[in-house]
């Protein structure tokens, strides 16, 4: 069975789409992609990397200490960045059959 | 070091060690910056991390290839290792209102805190509560010894016992146990099935992680004082709603404080009363003068009990554990 990818994992991707980034670096770059509505606590962030790093979908890339503060970077790999369009399309298509119902009653 | 800092530190130890050595530092880095500003500690933040760190425990504490169905052995261990010690603990209080009517040469001559005990019951009910003490504590060794030791005990009684062939003397009997909270007359070997899984149930466990000391203390004790209890609970306690949620409350949450397991599947709540009421029933009725639910009423809550919690265990370690690597399509079944 098929599941669909949840909001805040579809986000830590699509904020890796512009570059390797820390922790807080995605938290915040989810926050700015999607309007602010997607929050991202720590807890929740650093479960969802292991799994997309488990799956092979996000890998890590160097880390480095500033002001006294342990960062470590992520990058999406290859496979991520196909998954994450794949669900990108999904959404596009599920959106479609709301919009193109809609528009008829809109026009008239 | 700030008082946000300070919080975050001790939501963090809600993680393994392993994880908070690799990643503890990492992890506090990105709550400090992402709280950044704050006067106090971020309560969502911390909530998080407290699930999360949960999660990981869980995940922690089951082995990857057998992990459904060790998790759901674990409970029914968990739930068998309970209903048998409170047995135990309703038959040390109802031998003694049974005492008086034995036979001279079956009477118990053991005397213990004013209570008449009869020697191989009294060594049933400590392995009965020893078990589960050593369930609590994730003494898994100790506690398949215990179980082992007292389904023997129990199998020697059916065969050699002294008290065979007298069927007045039932409760005063460790392989009779079960009939303490039951009135219907059965074979001995019927009577042996609860005792017999408990050690099937503690074998395909496995071993789960050992907790810290303060934690095995917590159960340890946490456990002793449920089976504690019940046992005072069939003494003045029969009937009503109050008496039953004085058994059921720390039922609950003893199972869920002492489990491994992550509690989130509603269902798995509905397994733990499903295993429960049955019993809560019988120990609220296990007053000499009145007539306690049947036997099959007992078992059939147990089995009903072993099923759901197998079900909730192998729930909670799939969906904790996450979906294997996506083929295709994203699969992502875990909470976010």
């Amino acid at each position: 069975m098929t599941e669909t990818m949840r909001e805040p994992t579809y986000f830590v991707l699509a904020a890796l789409l512009h570059g390797r980034l820390h922790g807080y670096g995605i938290i915040k770059r989810a926050a700015e992609l999607s309007d602010d509505r997607v929050r991202i606590t720590a807890g929740t962030l650093y479960g969802a990397i292991d799994r997309l790093i488990d799956q092979g979908l996000v890998a890590a890339d160097g880390e480095e200490t500033v002001s006294g503060r342990l960062r470590r970077y992520y990058r999406i790999t290859g496979e991520g960045e196909r998954v994450v369009a794949e669900e990108a399309a999904r959404l596009r298509a599920a959106a479609d059959v709301v919009v193109r119902r809609l528009q008829p009653a809109e026009a008239s | 070091m700030s008082f946000a800092e300070r919080v975050y530190r001790a939501a963090l130890s809600a993680y393994p060690a392993e994880y908070r050595a690799e990643r503890g530092d990492e992890v506090l880095g990105t709550l400090l910056e992402a709280t950044e500003g704050r006067r106090g500690p971020d309560v969502r933040e911390v909530g998080g991390l407290l699930a999360d760190g949960y999660r990981r425990r869980v995940l922690a504490s089951v082995t990857p290839a057998h992990g459904a169905l060790r998790a759901g052995a674990a409970w029914a261990a968990l739930a068998l290792a309970t209903l048998t010690a409170a047995v135990a603990g309703v038959g040390i209080v109802r031998e003694d209102h049974l005492a008086a009517s034995l036979p001279p040469a079956l009477a118990p001559h053991l005397h213990v805190l004013g209570l008449a005990l009869s020697p191989w019951f009294a060594a049933f009910a400590i392995t009965a509560v020893g078990a589960l003490a050593a369930l609590a504590a994730s003494a898994r060794r100790t506690a398949l010894g215990l179980s082992v030791a007292g389904a023997l005990l129990q199998v020697w009684e059916a065969a050699f016992g002294p008290g065979a062939g007298f069927p007045g003397a039932h409760g005063h009997l460790a392989v009779y146990a079960w009939t303490n909270v039951s009135t219907l007359p059965r074979e001995p070997w019927h009577w042996l099935v609860p005792s017999l899984l408990l050690p099937t149930c503690i074998l395909l466990a496995g071993s789960p992680t050992a907790p810290r000391t303060g934690v095995r203390a917590a159960r340890m004790a946490a456990a002793l004082v449920l089976a504690a209890g019940l046992t005072l609970a069939t003494d003045h306690l029969y009937g009503g709603v109050a008496g039953l949620a004085i058994v059921l409350v720390p039922l609950l949450a003893v199972a869920v404080a002492v489990s491994p397991l992550d509690p989130r599947p509603a269902f798995a709540c509905v397994a733990l009363l499903a295993t429960a009421l049955p019993l809560a029933w019988t120990v609220i009725h296990a007053d000499p003068t009145t007539p306690a639910a049947g036997d099959l009423t007992v078992l059939a809550g147990i089995g009903l009990g072993i099923v759901a919690f197998a079900a909730a265990g192998a729930a909670s370690a799939r969906g904790l554990r996450g979906p294997a690597p996506p083929h295709g399509s994203m699969i992502d079944s875990t909470p976010p």
